[in-house]
């Protein structure tokens, strides 16, 4: 019995042998742990992602602005210093010129400038004329990304000179910075994703440990240490869970020991009873043999009484050593003492030390050696036989054999009607009588009881059954070795 | 959350690099081309404003004398650069104009040809235009510079004219 409720902190990984207790294994991928895995990395990569894709459209717009800017007002001053100095109309050197200094295109009428990579776009070539502004337009050519700016050239009162000046540079710098940008941000996502992870796992543990205990501490209460208790700390839902656990299993515990404590006391009172009716027992059964000498010299009704007296005074001394039997096997008491013998002889010498030779027919493996108590394996025997031949019709056999290299089996078969399968259960239960109208039978009722226990003493199994032909069967199974000895019920 | 995920790729996948743009009015443009003199010809059918450089001039007297009349550039017609760009002119051949200040109705421009009277009203709309442009984008009335002027014919007359035509009283 343990004393009092103490705190078990549970050893980890030793849960191999309980699965069969512990019912289906968490899902790995459906488990608490991968969904909060995927939901901190979505809401990292999708916040991740807005926060970079917002800062990287902007950044890129900063740059690509810079740039155009840079590149008009470096356009604006190309072309100021060189078309001071121009004739007008231009002619096609004065117009290879001009787009030379502008390393773009110069326009007049349909005469233009040698140039042809990439080629300006027809809706830049409307939006510049006429118009009394620089037009810039991005454009996309051969995979590279370019910027052209327009310009229709006006002399300095404003009036229009018909020549149109298209200056172009590439972005290839800036491509390469904006996609430095976007890989950039592409690697601080994945950091963010695997920070998102060790996060994820982190909160993960941090719910999951008190769970896994939780679940550990009923796996042990339901194998049965109810002295299993769980640490509460903190004070959220999960420690109020394992709080009621705790005052559950204190319950469940209190309650058991109770039953326990019944249990002795009431056996601990049969066993004293026992005790103490013994010693006059002793005293009365002495004196039975002399009454039933003097009853041969009795007449009448003192004759008859006599020899009641002396017949009912040893049905109650069989009665008292069985339960005192019984105490020594509830109580833990029983020893076994093991020997190497012949089990056929053992049976042999058991039905004829009761004078049942001529009633049975046997078939007995004379081969068989086991090491068990032959006491007790005699006990058994008698019972088996005694029920048999009590309870069943002739004729009754015996049969021994061995089973495998561990068991040795011993049946005994009646050819009776066989046993009610309601009363199947119950045969090896004290004191229960299978016939309520014979109450006042020979046996004690605990013949059968002490026999199974006997068995369950040498590590072996006593069964009542049907033959197939239509007997009652007991069925002995002991193992040639007996390796448990005494043992607590 | 799977699709708003993709949505979420997609946009910055597709958001990613230089990408192309439409037209931008992007600020003052150059007033840089040598101060000439503005002349309106036709190109593609279309009136074409073109400027001609002044001749290169010794002194600001020779400038002065020196300075053509865009009046005379215009009648001259193209130059060979703007025929080899495909500028042409609207105006009949031996077209001669000349300039009369401000009088009673405004200023005047009289028109006439080497082959006869010339009827204002028998030019066609472009050659209108390329004369009362270049006229009204010079100084050969003075300054300040009219908005309007008359075309006045032996026996007819035009206007008063912008620049561009304007079509509400076409008859004078």
């Amino acid at each position: 019995v343990s004393a009092g409720p103490t705190v078990t902190e549970v050893p980890p990984r030793r849960w191999a042998h309980r699965r069969r207790l512990a019912g289906p294994a968490p899902s790995r991928l459906l488990g608490l742990r991968s969904r909060l895995v995927v939901a901190f990395v979505l809401v990292s990569l999708v916040s991740g992602a807005a926060v970079a894709g917002a800062s990287y459209r902007q950044a890129r717009n900063v740059l690509l602005d810079k740039t155009q800017v840079e590149f008009a007002k470096r356009t604006r001053d190309n072309v100021n210093r060189f078309a001071a100095q121009m004739r007008l109309p231009p002619d096609q050197a004065e117009l290879e010129q001009l787009g030379d200094a502008v390393s773009g295109l110069a326009v007049y009428g349909n005469a233009r400038s040698s140039f042809s990579q990439p080629a300006v776009p027809d809706e830049l070539r409307r939006a510049v004329h006429g118009r009394d502004e620089m037009v810039m337009q991005r454009v996309q050519s051969n995979g590279q990304a370019y910027v052209i700016v327009g310009i229709a050239l006006r002399d300095p009162t404003g009036r229009p000179t018909g020549v149109e000046v298209y200056a172009v540079q590439d972005l290839v710098r800036d491509s390469y910075s904006i996609d430095q940008l976007a890989r950039s941000a592409a690697v601080i996502l994945a950091g963010a994703a695997l920070g998102a992870i060790l996060l994820a796992l982190g909160a993960a543990s941090g719910v999951l440990r008190p769970v896994r205990d939780l679940r550990r501490g009923v796996q042990q209460l339901a194998e049965g240490q109810l002295h299993t208790r769980l640490r509460d700390r903190g004070s959220d839902e999960l420690a109020h869970l394992v709080h009621t656990f705790n005052t559950m299993a204190a319950t469940l515990q209190r309650n058991v020991s109770e039953l326990r404590g019944m249990k002795a006391n009431a056996q601990r009172f049969v066993a004293d009873v026992s005790h103490e009716l013994r010693t006059p027992l002793t005293a009365m059964t002495a004196v039975t043999d002399v009454l039933d000498d003097e009853a041969a010299a009795l007449d009448g009704d003192a004759a008859i009484a006599a020899r009641m007296v002396s017949t009912e005074t040893r049905k109650l001394r069989q009665l008292v050593d069985n339960l005192i039997e019984i105490s020594r096997f509830d109580n833990g008491g029983a020893a076994l003492r093991l020997e190497e013998v012949s089990l056929a002889s053992v049976v042999q010498a058991t039905l004829e030390a009761r004078g049942w030779a001529g009633e049975v027919k046997v078939d007995l493996d004379g081969d068989l050696i086991a090491e068990m108590d032959r006491r007790r394996v005699d006990v058994i025997v008698a019972n088996m036989v005694g029920n048999a031949l009590k309870h069943g019709s002739p004729p009754v056999t015996v049969h021994l054999a061995g089973a495998g290299p561990e068991t040795v089996i011993v049946t005994v078969t009646d050819s009776g009607p066989g046993l009610a399968p309601e009363i199947l259960p119950h045969v090896f239960e004290r004191f229960y009588k299978a016939d309520s109208a014979r109450a006042r039978s020979d046996g004690s009722g605990l013949g059968l009881a002490i026999a199974w226990e006997n068995a369950r003493l040498h590590g072996g199994t006593l069964e009542a059954g049907n033959a197939p032909g239509g007997g009652g069967r007991f069925t002995l199974r002991l193992p040639r070795r007996t390796t448990v000895t005494g043992g607590e019920p | 959350v799977k699709r708003l995920f993709a949505g979420v790729v997609v946009l910055l996948l597709g958001g990613c690099g230089v990408s192309a743009t439409g037209p931008i009015p992007y600020g003052e443009p150059p007033h840089a081309a040598p101060n000439g003199l503005a002349v309106y010809f036709v190109y593609q059918g279309k009136l074409f404003p073109t400027v001609r450089s002044r001749p290169i001039a010794a002194s600001a007297a020779d400038a002065a004398s020196a300075a053509p009349n865009p009046l005379d550039l215009l009648t001259a017609g193209p130059l060979e650069a703007d025929t080899a760009a495909g500028v042409t002119t609207g105006l009949p051949a031996g077209l001669h104009l000349v300039s009369r200040r401000a009088g009673d109705d405004g200023p005047i421009l009289f028109v006439s040809s080497e082959s006869g009277a010339v009827d204002p009203n028998q030019l066609s709309e472009l050659a209108t235009a390329q004369i009362v442009c270049t006229a009204l984008a010079s100084t050969v009335f003075g300054t300040p510079v009219p908005h309007s002027i008359i075309l006045q014919g032996k026996l007819a007359s035009r206007g008063p004219l912008t620049c561009p035509l304007n079509h509400r009283n076409p008859a004078g």
